[in-house]
């Protein structure tokens, strides 16, 4: 009976434990008075998330001898809840590689990430490897997911492809168009 | 027999005084003291939101008493947020909310509310309870509805955002 005794009273010993852990964040009561004030305690935890909107295909109808080089671009919105980004573009060639193809033939590209934001993109920027997660980049817009609905104006990057010349003369010539697709991961940091 | 007319005699001049504070003092302290109360708060964690989410929205269903001399169940709320404004806070990065109140009574609630404001007194509320500081542990007789809309968590910065609202209830 002793010991059962003892049992008991540890038990309760643990339980108010847990229950002064429970309450210390709790909210407050108001007390009977002329006045009575109570508080409530408010917590909300916003998402690390990024989102890449607004992209557009890149076509050149026809390419022939003595045109020179090709830039292709898209502009893009990217929303980063930290403002925040780093971008990792694979292409559809063999691992991953920048090229397009028409049959057995490829041809590779080149990728160019301008990250000027809202209103103040350019053709230039960061060389992207395929595969390769870049350096970071700070212009996303933390306002609106999708850049109050995107635009040149309101976008805030740009993607480059670029063909070089030379790769374009050595192409074999194709009925079929050179075709492929470019991946952009963003993730935010 | 002496005994008897000492207690008759007490209990004379008890009442003669009694009379005479009605009589003379002003009503508002001849009557007993209001007395009010607020309770049944509790906290409220939204969680996460993420991209995409819809408004976050939730209410808290408060036991308001007021008796004494507040009229039929009449009072007053004042709703104030931490740092002057309706907004949580994550170091220097704010998230506003709203905040409205619903004053519908015992069983009635999730009706019309009126838009509370930080530091803003929402006079002649009513359906106070006006027998039980407790709402007899089981009749909530206003709504504290709290809103973080989708625009501004889209807005706000990654993190945690944390704040408090404290309602200060008065008799009208």
């Amino acid at each position: 009976m002793q010991r059962l005794f003892h049992f008991s009273r540890l038990a309760l010993f643990i339980l108010s434990g847990i229950g002064f852990t429970l309450s210390a964040q709790a909210a407050t009561q108001g007390s009977l008075g002329s006045t009575s004030q109570g508080v409530a305690n408010i917590s909300v935890t916003k998402s690390v998330q990024a989102q890449i909107s607004d992209l557009s295909d890149m076509t050149l109808a026809n390419w022939t001898l003595g045109e020179g080089a090709v830039t292709l671009y898209s502009n893009v919105c990217i929303y980063s809840s930290t403002g925040n980004y780093k971008v990792t573009a694979t292409g559809s060639g063999l691992l991953g590689a920048f090229t397009i193809a028409s049959g057995l033939n490829s041809m590779p590209y080149s990728v160019t990430w301008n990250a000027g934001g809202t209103g103040n993109l350019a053709n230039t920027g960061t060389t992207l490897s395929a595969n390769t997660q870049s350096a970071g980049f700070t212009t996303a817009t933390t306002a609106s997911a999708t850049c109050n609905g995107g635009g040149a104006s309101n976008d805030t990057a740009r993607v480059i492809v670029g063909i070089a010349s030379s790769d374009l003369t050595s192409a074999a010539s194709s009925s079929t168009p050179y075709t492929g697709t470019l991946t952009m991961l963003i993730t935010p940091y | 027999m002496w005994r008897r007319k000492r207690i008759l005699a007490g209990a004379f001049w008890a009442l003669a005084l009694g009379l005479a504070a009605g009589m003379f003092l002003p009503p508002e302290l001849a009557q007993a003291a209001a007395q009010v109360q607020i309770t049944n708060l509790s906290d409220v964690n939204f969680g996460s939101w993420g991209l995409g989410d819809p408004d976050l929205t939730t209410h808290l269903d408060l036991c308001v008493y007021a008796g004494g001399n507040s009229p039929a169940g009449g009072y007053a709320i004042t709703a104030s947020g931490s740092g002057g404004s309706f907004a949580l806070r994550n170091g220097s990065n704010q998230l506003p909310f709203s905040a409205s109140w619903d004053d519908g009574g015992a069983g009635n609630l999730g009706g019309s509310s009126t838009t509370l404001g930080s530091g803003g007194k929402l006079a002649a509320q009513v359906n106070a309870n006006t027998s039980s500081p407790t709402c007899f542990l089981s009749s909530p007789t206003a709504r504290l509805t709290l809103k973080l809309s989708a625009t501004n968590l889209t807005a706000a910065l990654a993190g945690t955002y944390t704040g408090t609202i404290t309602l200060t209830l008065s008799p009208n």
